[in-house]
């Protein structure tokens, strides 16, 4: 928590400088359509937890379900979207993502919870470059790796007899060909 | 961490610390079936298959498998070729895998469910010809984007060869709206089985025919055709039409035929082979062939050292600015052919010098390159196949001397007999090669101007 409200400190500073710079364009550029593709412009968004977090347009601009709800309302400044099925530290792990510009380096130091919210987000905030970055990542996880490594990652608790599984592996047999189960 | 701005916190803290440590949950599980298949999908066919045995709910998931679908037997056909027991108990054992193989890849092709798939990739014996219809019918059911099916590594020489009625099949047009590459290695397929496939794939960008017999008459034309690749390979056409807008590499390797390049403006590489580049290289100056030659920047060709000497009257092809010859070499023999070509090229800025070793010659001793021109855009030069052989130190070090500006010289242990690989075998191949490598380059270490860098791979 600490650690939240030191950055919150930091952003509060930046934030002041960016008004200033967002008062200075006011003048020029109107609020309408046109105005809301100005940069640096921010919205809303309220988490699944409660939190109020403003998160840049550009980023915003990735999350289709949240276009057609900008297309659909005459916005202002004072709107707020609901992201509820969206933790503020997911999101806060997708912006991390999108202005890291994707590098699969970043992915590497996510948690497997994270990484599996993050692509449930991703599909529920309708983020395409997100989706198809994040699935990778399990995809990197996951391949090559025993299948109890994979029932652990997600999470499944193993209902199959012991038979059953057994049956099922001897149905499937060439997809463990060549296979070291450790 | 933060980089959203947290300007309102309507949740007691204790909430927030539970929310964030979340227990392990299967959340996948309850999530459509198209997410899970879109990761899934991003794995092999086999690992995806094996999440079947995770738990009930996931047992059907993979069958929503929508990648690549890889059915590769090549190795294995390979190795038991070459394997030390009795003609008959090898054919037995071939027999009993092969039939192993196809009844999974029948199997597999059964299981899935999904409209639409990446890829199909088939390399094995083709065995049953039959089968390339179904696979083809398949392929399109699944509006593929890249379908690969290579036949080149077989157990025996085929017992039955593509016949006129499988080819009759083929030629009515498969509707694939989304197929970009297309490769048919070995399938023996006939001008008109490719023309059919050009006319029904309206994106297909990469076309690959390896290995056809069968293709006497090629009309690569078509209103808005996307085609930018075009490699026939060991192919034996006797007139190809090439009229392609978008078209920007060509290769051919194969006999002699008629070829008219109609509409090709955008065309910027070609690569030519085979008895048709030893044509190509005493009619340069033929207009058409001209045309073509005198518009690209990158040209492959191969040398026959066996066939004609020194090339004479040669155009000057000022645009080449990456040129690589595939020498055919008699170790030990002269390259006055090699060096007369290279007078058609003074603009060259990469060269590559691949020797293909055959048979060992009478030696010409004293043997002189005699380079007439200077090479002063010449930044990298690159050799393979290198023998520390006194003709082919002759024509490096002459090369060095006319390159004044030359800044690299790289030199591949790797021969060029073994590009097909795969980047694991070339690896391997070149660190065993390396030590040879290195003593054949000493030969050349007192030449190489100071400026110069030499480095071997």
């Amino acid at each position: 928590m600490a650690e939240r409200g030191e950055s919150s400190e930091a952003v509060m500073l930046k934030k002041t400088e960016e008004e200033k710079l967002r008062k200075g364009k006011m003048i020029v550029g109107d609020e309408s359509k046109a105005g809301y593709e100005e940069e640096g412009k921010k919205v809303k968004l309220v988490t699944s937890d409660g939190v109020t977090m403003e998160v840049e347009i550009s980023i915003v601009k990735e999350m289709e379900i949240i276009q057609t709800f900008i297309g659909a309302t005459d916005t202002d400044d004072s709107f707020i979207f609901p992201i509820s099925n969206v933790s503020s530290h997911i999101l806060n792990q997708i912006i991390e993502l999108v202005k890291g510009e994707y590098d699969q380096e970043l992915a590497k130091k996510l948690s497997h919870d994270e990484l599996k919210e993050i692509l449930v987000a991703a599909n529920y905030l309708n983020m395409k470059t997100l989706f198809h970055f994040i699935a990778t990542a399990i995809a990197n996880v996951i391949q090559n790796k025993s299948v109890e490594f994979v029932r652990d990652f997600f999470g499944i608790v193993n209902d199959f007899t012991e038979e059953e599984e057994a049956e099922l592996r001897k149905t499937n047999a060439w997809a463990f060909e060549g296979v070291d189960e450790d | 961490m933060t980089q959203g701005k947290i300007i309102a916190q309507e949740m007691p803290r204790k909430i927030l610390v539970t929310w964030n440590r979340i227990e392990k949950r299967d959340i996948l599980s309850t999530m459509p079936n198209e997410i899970i298949a879109n990761v899934l999908s991003r794995l092999t066919l086999k690992e995806a298959a094996r999440t079947s045995v995770l738990s009930t709910t996931w047992r059907y998931q993979w069958t929503y498998f929508n990648g690549d679908l890889d059915f590769d037997n090549s190795l294995r056909t390979l190795l038991l070729r070459h394997e030390h027991v009795g003609l008959l108990t090898k054919c037995k054992v071939f027999v009993r895998e092969w039939e192993r193989f196809m009844s999974r890849l029948q199997h597999v092709m059964k299981s899935l469910k999904c409209h639409s798939m990446q890829g199909l990739r088939i390399c094995m014996d083709m065995g049953n010809p039959w089968k390339v219809t179904e696979w083809v019918n398949f392929a399109a059911e699944k509006n593929v984007e890249t379908l690969d099916l290579d036949f080149s590594y077989n157990f025996m020489e085929p017992f039955f060869e593509i016949s006129e009625n499988i080819r009759n099949v083929l030629s009515k047009s498969f509707e694939m709206r989304a197929l970009r590459v297309l490769r048919l290695a070995s399938v023996d397929v006939s001008g008109e089985i490719i023309e059919s496939f050009l006319a029904s794939c309206p994106v297909l960008e990469t076309l690959c025919v390896r290995g056809s017999k069968s293709v006497m008459r090629l009309k690569v034309q078509g209103q808005g055709l996307m085609l930018k690749h075009l490699e026939l390979v060991e192919c034996h056409i006797l007139h190809l039409h090439i009229c392609a807008e978008n078209l920007v590499t060509f290769s051919y390797t194969g006999d002699y035929g008629n070829f008219n390049f109609e509409t090709v403006p955008s065309l910027v590489e070609v690569s030519f082979g085979g008895k048709y580049c030893n044509y190509l290289l005493s009619n340069m100056e033929d207009v058409q062939l001209y045309a073509v030659l005198s518009q690209v920047h990158v040209l492959k060709l191969e040398l026959f050292i066996l066939y004609g000497g020194i090339l004479e009257a040669l155009p000057v092809l000022g645009n080449v600015r990456h040129l690589e010859l595939r020498i055919r070499h008699r170790c030990g023999g002269q390259l006055d052919r090699t060096v007369s070509l290279l007078s058609a090229f003074p603009s060259i800025s990469v060269l590559k010098i691949k020797f293909m070793r055959t048979t060992i010659w009478e030696l010409d001793e004293g043997w002189k390159a005699n380079l007439k021109h200077e090479y002063p855009n010449l930044r990298e030069l690159e050799v393979s196949g290198y023998r520390r052989d006194s003709c082919q130190i002759e024509l490096l070090i002459s090369i060095f001397k006319k390159a004044p500006n030359l800044n690299r010289i790289v030199v591949d242990p790797l021969t060029s007999m073994h590009v097909q690989r795969s980047p694991d075998v070339k690896a391997s191949i070149r660190e065993t090669q390396r030590d040879m490598t290195i003593w054949y380059v000493d030969a050349l270490k007192s030449h190489v101007p100071p400026s110069t860098q030499l480095i071997v791979l």
